[in-house]
């Protein structure tokens, strides 16, 4: 046992506050506190009439979209000539609703037949025969983040070829599988296209005019990003429109219609007034990462768009609208994390981070996820696409290339199995599993839009 | 536990000459102490509601943000010390030699002078807040034994000088 020394000359150096400034703190916090209370109840009052009214609302909106079908999860589609599947398509789409007539999982579907497609139309070389590599696949981060951890997972050993993968942007990757990126040279095609969106009908004309006729489509999961602060403080109460406000580089100027003015907020009251008074602060991974690029995607393009001029930027100047809605401010409100998150997050509760989902859900006993507009992220409001950080990502394969490709083969079955086990190697939330499901990848001829 | 159900008068009745004292070992002076200290309590009222009692002790949570708060302001003073004080640092004075024209508190800051970051935190958490060792364990991310074994050293060290 160790000898304590004497601390008595350490001891001896405390001393007592004034009892006047005690009391003075005293009198201050606790008038503190009751206008807390006033403003409390000013704000119950006000969500008491917006409940009135937005009620009326969702009930409007419930009755106009009751009947839209269920989204499939897995499905394949035949775009060659004898199926118009594209335009039908974009007449579903026009109309605003999911497509009809797919069979899904939860409807029951049919068992999954060989993935070998009736040939139709003279296909275009491979891209993986350009190239010399087995197989090529292009897409976004999160997508070949998955799609390399699967071919390491699914894929025979090793050989001399391998699979080539390619990052780029959701556009890029499905022109890259239509063969109409630019120069059609062994990097600018791919066999397997990964996108943070469906592919348009559009798109699907260009690859069916440039001879890929059968494509399968795979929702692969759902790239989910999340702001949480310590749990010591509670899960933060944000909206998407808050956090636009708070943390792009420009936003509207409260005093010019249409007028975008550089970001003066740095306090959540300023951003909205039913905030507390704390200073605005976001870590987050570098702004190149998939999270970071996620997140602009998802939660800002969702708070800027509530700004319907904004909103309409996304038809009429699509460019400025990626610049306004996507750009983060630079002027240390957002600031990449660097060692010790976790204490910093626990010494300010005003601090709040940006996490991939599954790196928070991951930690339930430190961190608590942001609700956004009253939805808490969790499988259930991702799967049903109501949380605002979330955006489904689909994986198209040009099945043409699948026959007599053992690798591709196995490549695009593991993938699949991917869905149907509900699980997902790097980042992506797969969907739920579903009793009894059956995941399905129609015949072609069968494939309905 | 609900947060509602702490006693506010008696935590802070209980707490606000620890959080005082903290700042005094912290700072080392008894200038800016009560108005870190008022600094740390308004942050912490502000924030009640957000009080997770199940989660952290209320101190380990309360010394959190004056941890924060004293962080802040030693590095706003460093980046801006007056030049006297500028001065006072860089001469050849020695603790020794000064320590009796000085108060007791002022003497303790000079011989932390020579003391690193982290332990001159655990003096002020141990001595100012009279927090055990394994509180300021959870507050500074060591063992409670390496706490306890780097206080022995470092009173022992301040022992010797005093």
């Amino acid at each position: 046992m160790k000898n304590e020394p004497n601390d008595d000359f350490l001891q001896r150096l405390r001393a007592d506050p004034s009892k006047k400034f005690l009391s003075t703190l005293k009198a201050n916090l606790d008038r503190q506190a009751i206008s807390q209370v006033k403003a409390r109840r000013t704000l119950f009052r006000t969500a008491i009439l917006a409940a009135l009214i937005g009620g009326s609302a969702v009930a409007v909106a419930f009755a106009v979209l009751r009947g839209s079908p269920a989204r499939t999860v897995v499905r394949m589609a035949s775009i060659g000539p004898a199926q118009p599947a594209a335009s039908k398509m974009a007449a579903e789409r026009s109309g605003g609703g999911a497509p009809k007539s797919i069979v899904s999982p939860s409807q029951g579907g049919v068992p999954p037949p060989p993935m070998v497609p009736p040939v139709t139309a003279a296909p275009a070389e491979p891209a993986a025969q350009q190239s010399s590599a087995l197989f090529v696949v292009a897409g976004p981060t999160a997508i070949i983040l998955n799609a390399q951890g699967i071919a390491r997972t699914w894929m025979p050993p090793a050989s001399k070829k391998q699979p080539e993968f390619n990052l780029t942007s959701s556009t890029e990757a499905l022109a890259m599988l239509c063969h109409t990126h630019p120069g059609t040279t062994a990097a600018g095609s791919a066999d397997i296209a990964g996108a943070s969106r469906r592919i348009l009908p559009s798109e699907l004309e260009h690859c069916r005019s440039n001879g890929v006729t059968h494509l399968a489509e795979i929702q692969s999961g759902y790239e989910t990003v999340v702001l949480a602060r310590s749990k010591l403080y509670g899960a933060p109460k944000l909206s998407a429109r808050d956090i636009f406000l708070a943390l792009a580089a420009e936003v509207p100027d409260p005093n010019r219609p249409q007028g975008l003015i550089k970001n003066p907020y740095r306090t959540w009251s300023a951003v909205d007034s039913s905030l507390l008074e704390e200073r605005i602060e976001v870590l987050g991974p570098p702004l190149s990462s998939a999270t970071a690029a996620a997140f602009r995607q998802t939660l800002m393009e969702a708070g800027c768009t509530t700004f319907p001029w904004l909103a309409a930027l996304k038809q009429t100047d699509s460019q400025r609208f990626e610049k306004v809605c996507r750009t983060l401010r630079d002027d240390g409100v957002y600031r990449e994390w660097s060692g010790r998150l976790q204490e910093h997050l626990e010494t300010y509760p005003n601090a709040l981070a940006l996490f991939d989902y599954r790196e928070a859900a991951a930690k339930p006993e430190t961190l608590a996820a942001a609700s956004i507009d009253g939805v808490e992220p969790n499988i259930d409001t991702i799967v049903a696409e109501s949380y605002a950080g979330s955006r489904a990502m689909f994986v198209y394969v040009n099945i043409e290339r699948v026959r007599g490709n053992p690798a591709m083969f196995s490549f695009v079955d593991g993938f699949r199995r991917s869905v149907d086990e509900s699980w997902s190697i790097t980042t992506l939330v797969a969907p739920p599993r579903q009793a009894n499901a059956r995941k399905y990848m129609a015949p072609l001829q069968e494939m309905k839009f | 536990m609900e947060t509602n159900e702490l006693n506010w008068d008696a935590v802070y009745a209980h707490e606000a000459p620890r959080i005082y004292n903290y700042f005094r070992f912290r700072l080392g002076q008894d200038s800016d102490v009560e108005e870190l200290t008022a600094r740390t309590f308004e942050r912490a009222w502000r924030s009640r509601s957000r009080y997770r009692r199940d989660l952290a002790g209320f101190a380990t949570w309360l010394f959190k943000i004056a941890q924060n708060i004293g962080t802040d302001y030693l590095r706003a003073r460093r980046e801006h010390l007056p030049l006297d004080a500028a001065l006072e640092v860089t001469t050849d004075v020695t603790p020794e030699r000064d320590a009796e024209q000085r108060s007791n508190l002022k003497r303790l800051a000079l011989l932390c002078a020579a003391l690193p970051e982290r332990e001159r935190e655990l003096v002020a958490l141990k001595y100012g807040a009279v927090i055990n060792n394994r509180a300021i364990a959870q507050l500074t991310g060591l063992t409670e034994s390496n706490v306890g074994t780097i206080l022995h050293r470092v009173v022992q060290t301040l022992r010797d000088q005093w």
